[in-house]
């Protein structure tokens, strides 16, 4: 098992939570999983539902599907690029080629909660793959795009460099900062990949964080930008008790605010904020410029392992959906109530 | 020679432009499909260097479109693909040529004497 894994499941038993959902059980499989999700699942939220399209959609890779019916399970692991949306294991007397079946002589709670856990274990695993695959097709395809670039220009200029006039001096210097600004481009591309590759393969545990350390150190990094708009900053006056990864947290909200100072209009004021409810705080960043027209939002918060399949410019908001749903958050964005854009994360509270 | 330069990455523009000056060339650069529509109203061009991958813009689609509204200019096509799809896709929606990326002076040169040659013969042409 590969270490994010490890990582990753201990923490689900620590804080992060699954939810499991229950759809057509007859009254014995339901007692009984209610209980297996009670002992094996403490903080995870367990929630009865009459119809498939109640299951939110939006969670649905780290919650576990208990169906009646193997039918069900088909319409639930619709096969979206090759992989099952959930974990899903079905409590009854009909066997399935696609999922876990459990017969009723077997629906005892200490027994389920393994069945579940390995069904969330085996989900995992099939998602880790195909991120990892997905990684690698984007560093393959979408980054050595990105990369070629820069290089093109370093060498297309060194070749131009031989053969302008010596007093050409203006010409020289807008070769020269072509290579300095290719250079830079390249060292950006390459630092940022292999941050977000090393912190895939080889995740930190989440801990305790001072967020207001954090967002000050990425104020910090930010003071250029932020003077030359001549942007303003309102910061909460306290934080939460959170789990992340602080050094992972300063690159979020580096992203985060660089584009609330970009696209928050002239003199931009930009807000961070924070909410709490059901074990996570949802933190965020709103600006007051145009927000983010309706053909730009599908693309906002791309997975870094689907890049190379996606006409999607940009890595920003990528590496934070990658960075925070490695801490077990979701992030998201939505057009601030009197106009402006709005973007947020979530991450579990401290227990 | 007038050249329009089509490109969204800012620097591979300005070298292209700064090699097209010591070759004696003139040009102006676009970065989007919708500046070099405005350039070509205004100008007359004697080549095209297009860029295939515009951001959020399909090179291909604006050759097609380019050939289709019948510009004197022809126009080269800018590759980062040194794909034979890639050329023969070009080449059937009616590109002079592709130039592949990162280019030499010399690529460029070749470029530049097969449009004078083209514009020779054209001139010629009876109508």
């Amino acid at each position: 098992m590969s270490s994010s894994l490890t990582s990753s499941l201990s923490q689900s038993d620590d804080g992060i939570s699954h939810d499991i959902y229950l759809l057509g059980l007859p009254a014995p499989a339901l007692v009984a999983a209610q209980e297996a999700a009670r002992l094996g699942f403490p903080h995870g939220q367990v929630k009865i539902v009459g119809a498939i399209n109640e299951i939110e959609a939006g969670n649905c890779e780290r919650c576990l599907v208990v169906l009646g019916h193997p039918d069900s399970a088909a319409t639930l692991t619709a096969h979206a690029s090759g992989s099952p949306q959930c974990a899903v294991v079905v409590l009854g007397p009909h066997q399935s080629d696609l999922t876990e079946t459990v017969p009723p002589e077997e629906w005892n709670p200490p027994l389920l909660v393994r069945v579940f856990k390995s069904a969330l274990l085996e989900h995992e695993l099939l998602r880790e793959n195909i991120r990892l695959r997905g990684d690698l097709k984007t560093v393959a395809r979408r980054v050595s795009h990105d990369l070629r670039t820069p290089i093109g220009c370093i060498y297309t200029t060194s070749d131009v460099f031989k053969e302008l006039p010596p007093g050409d001096a203006e010409s020289i210097a807008s070769m020269a900062s072509i290579i300095k600004e290719s250079a830079a481009e390249i060292s950006l591309i390459v630092d940022r990949v292999s941050f977000i590759l090393k912190a895939s393969a080889d995740p930190i545990t989440p801990s305790r964080v001072d967020m207001g350390g954090v967002l000050a150190t990425a104020c910090r990094q930010l003071e250029a930008e932020i003077q030359l708009a001549k942007a303003k900053i309102d910061l909460p006056s306290s934080w939460p008790e959170v789990s992340g990864v602080s050094s992972w947290l300063a690159v979020v909200w580096t992203n985060l605010l660089k584009n609330a100072i970009q696209h928050g209009g002239p003199s931009a004021r930009v807000q961070v904020e924070w909410k709490s409810g059901n074990g996570y705080c949802q933190f965020s960043v709103r600006d007051h410029g145009h927000g983010v027209s309706a053909d730009h939002l599908a693309g906002l918060f791309s997975p870094f392992d689907q890049m190379h399949a996606l006409h999607v410019h940009g890595l920003g908001l990528s590496f934070v959906q990658r960075l925070i749903f490695l801490q077990g958050g979701r992030c998201g964005y939505e057009e601030a109530v009197d106009g402006g854009a709005r973007f947020y994360f979530t991450l579990p509270v401290v227990r | 020679m007038n050249i329009l330069i089509i490109d969204d990455k800012p620097n591979l523009a300005r070298v292209t432009a700064v090699a097209l000056r010591t070759m004696g060339c003139q040009s102006s650069t676009a970065g989007t499909t919708a500046d070099a529509t405005r350039l070509l109203k205004q100008q007359k061009f004697d080549a095209v260097f297009l860029d295939l991958n515009l951001n959020g813009e399909n090179g291909f689609l604006f050759l097609s479109h380019l050939v289709a509204q019948s510009i004197r200019a022809p126009v080269i096509l800018f590759t980062a693909h040194p794909l034979v799809e890639v050329a023969d896709e070009a080449k059937r929606r009616g590109a002079f040529d592709c130039l592949i990326k990162p280019f030499t002076l010399d690529d460029l040169r070749h470029q530049l004497s097969r449009i004078e040659e083209y514009h020779k013969l054209t001139a010629n042409k009876p109508v």
